[in-house]
């Protein structure tokens, strides 16, 4: 008798899918819905992951946009380290969709405030991407003067755009209560001062992150018109929660409800994909071989694993290698995989 | 090799080393010689970048290819230099001028600077530093600096190493407009202050353990720049004592005089 179940393909079954395929190599988990080829131009920005993609596609040829190119020689380190290259812009790591919105509401209206600057030390930061500028600035004056040239700068950048790859991160973030701004980061982790009475913590749910997809895609829309979406997961569990409970869980939580708000999101519009990042690194055939001993730093065969998946469904390359990006060496710190990860610091406060 | 016996206080002995920019001290130093009695100075001229090449082995400064070496020969009659055998280092020129904070100019500014050009691209005041900083430390000059001091320190020595910066360029660089087009447009701009206030910061951070000998004041002119008559009969770097003058469009290179006031700063600065 036949049934629904009669004439699957072999990925559709977890023994033929799953148990008896080599978890580096597992096929058809991405069916690209939103293509995109060499000459595709596309705006990356997300958590410390989205750094990996954006790189990866910047190796296999692909016109990755990048609006704040490095205008002086540096080295490679210290153009980094000052968000340079890191993503389309030099917004830092945005961790949590609220962010995104937040943001290209931001470009939209050119506004800036000194409500946002932090100090520290006598050095000033932008309270909305304080890693970018490591050393600081010498004034107030300075990081406005420098975040209304980074806003002017991402609007040529989206409008040019035709696709938009988000990572998404982090549920939980740190809120402004007065003004309901979402942090980069916790207070006083960079810069500024924790401040109990203004700063909350929230942890955003389901629905917010649905509605907050939804504003994110009609603003990126705002810029270009016909711009489409590859949203992904990171697979980078928190580096500490401000929840209450076990990171662990809070982990589980947070990427679960990302999960499903990018699967609902991708699936409800045609010009939406979602690609298996998060599944592909912590699925339990992996047996955890795609982390490093910390278990949350990803290993550079996961990342070139991930890459490979997703350039070689889009038609890219057969496979990418992904050399700069590789993880820690014997006996080197696994934090360093080169990325730029301002959540990191929270483990300083590590007890 | 032979010192000068001492009579009075021990001279200090001192090697001067540096590109074309090091004939205005030879100069000074060989016209008068008796000026800086304090002082036993040796030079160690390259042309271009034949200092490049020097490294230090086993306690010597030894050129690495053959090119540096047959430069050395032919300016200094020497090709290696024993670091144990100086109580001062001094780098003299080699790049290691306000050309380092035109490059970061060309492309980018800071609040502070003039607007300037639509495609000058905003940065950091931090970030400028950093990038002059490390036009300092590549260059030819900051580079042959701390290999030498690196080299003072693994050998256990107390000599002083310095870097004298190399002239800015003349103010009658203005009848060469094309040439001089970023140095005449920062000054035009008002710029000039500024930019040799963000280089000689950035020097000092790029160069730590390192005595820097700024630009002496009173030679300066607009920030940038040099006054006219310390590069009027300007030498070039030649083999031995021989004086051969730039031609007079060399709005470069500084002259004997400006080489004197170096050497003054070297003999106040050495310990």
């Amino acid at each position: 008798m036949s049934h629904p179940y009669s004439d699957l393909p072999p990925e559709a079954f977890w023994r033929s899918g799953v148990a008896e395929t080599d978890p580096a190599a597992l096929t058809a988990l991405y069916v690209p819905k939103v293509r995109i080829g060499p000459q595709t131009r596309i705006a990356t920005a997300g958590s410390c992951f989205a750094q990996h993609i954006g790189r990866a596609l910047r190796g296999a040829g692909v016109a990755v946009l990048d609006a704040e190119p490095a205008p002086v020689a540096l080295p490679d380190e210290a153009a980094r380290a000052f968000g340079y290259g890191l993503f389309s812009g030099r917004y830092g790591n945005i961790y949590t969709v609220r962010q995104l919105v937040q943001l290209l509401r931001d470009v939209q209206s050119g506004d800036v405030s000194e409500a946002f600057v932090w100090e520290k030390d006598g050095r000033f930061y932008d309270a909305l991407r304080p890693g970018v500028e490591p050393l600081g600035m010498d004034s107030p004056e300075e990081v406005l003067f420098l975040r209304r040239a980074h806003l002017k700068a991402l609007g040529k950048m989206l409008a040019e755009a035709e696709v938009f790859v988000f990572t998404l991160g982090l549920t939980e973030a740190w809120i402004d209560q007065p003004t309901g701004r979402v942090f980069q980061t916790c207070p006083g982790v960079i810069a500024g001062q924790f401040d109990p009475e203004c700063h909350v913590f929230h942890n955003f749910t389901l629905p917010e992150l649905r509605a907050d997809l939804e504003l994110a895609f009609g603003l990126l829309r705002s810029f270009r018109k016909r711009m489409r979406m590859i949203l992904t997961v990171s697979p980078v569990p928190l580096t500490a929660t401000a929840s209450g409970g076990h990171v662990i869980p809070a982990t589980m939580h947070s990427k679960a409800l990302l999960r499903v708000a990018a699967g609902e999101f991708a699936a409800a519009h045609a010009d939406v994909d979602y690609f298996p990042s998060y599944e592909l690194v912590t699925n339990p055939a992996a047996r955890g071989r795609f982390f490093e001993a910390n278990q949350r730093t990803v290993t550079a065969e996961a990342v070139q694993m991930v890459m490979a998946a997703f350039l070689g469904a889009q038609g890219l390359v057969e496979a990418v290698s992904i050399p700069a990006m590789a993880s820690a060496e014997p006996g080197k710190d696994a934090e360093d995989d080169g990325l730029i990860c301002e959540d990191l610091l929270l483990d300083v406060f590590r007890q | 090799m032979t010192w000068q016996p001492m009579t009075g206080p021990p001279e200090r002995r001192v090697l001067i080393l540096g590109n074309s920019h090091i004939a205005a001290v030879k100069a000074a130093y060989g016209s008068a010689p008796d000026r800086w009695p304090g002082l036993a100075v040796q030079f160690a001229g390259g042309h271009g970048d034949a200092l490049a090449a020097l490294q230090v082995q086993g306690g010597r400064l030894v050129p690495q290819t053959e090119a540096a070496r047959d430069n050395l020969q032919l300016l200094n009659r020497r090709e290696a230099w024993s670091l144990a055998d100086y109580d001062a280092f001094v780098v003299v020129g080699c790049e290691v001028g306000i050309y380092r904070a035109l490059v970061p100019y060309r492309s980018a500014r800071f609040l502070g600077l003039s607007p300037g050009a639509a495609a000058a691209v905003p940065v950091s005041r931090a970030m400028f530093d950093l990038a002059v900083r490390d036009q300092v430390t590549q260059s030819l000059g900051g580079a042959l600096a701390l290999r030498i001091l690196a080299g003072v320190q693994v050998g256990g020595q107390m000599a002083q190493v310095m870097l004298a910066e190399q002239p800015r360029p003349s103010f009658d660089c203005r009848r060469n407009r094309r040439r001089f087009t970023g140095l005449l447009r920062a000054h035009r701009l008002g710029d000039g202050a500024v930019l040799a206030e963000v280089f000689e910061a950035a020097a000092r951070a790029a160069l730590p353990g390192i005595t820097w000998l700024a630009q002496p004041e009173d030679t300066r002119h607009g920030g940038v720049f040099t006054q006219p008559r310390y590069s009027v009969g300007s030498v070039r770097l030649m083999p031995g004592n021989r004086r051969v003058a730039h031609s007079e469009d060399d709005f470069i290179h500084a002259n004997a005089e400006y080489g004197a006031l170096v050497l003054d700063q070297i003999a106040a600065a050495v310990p």
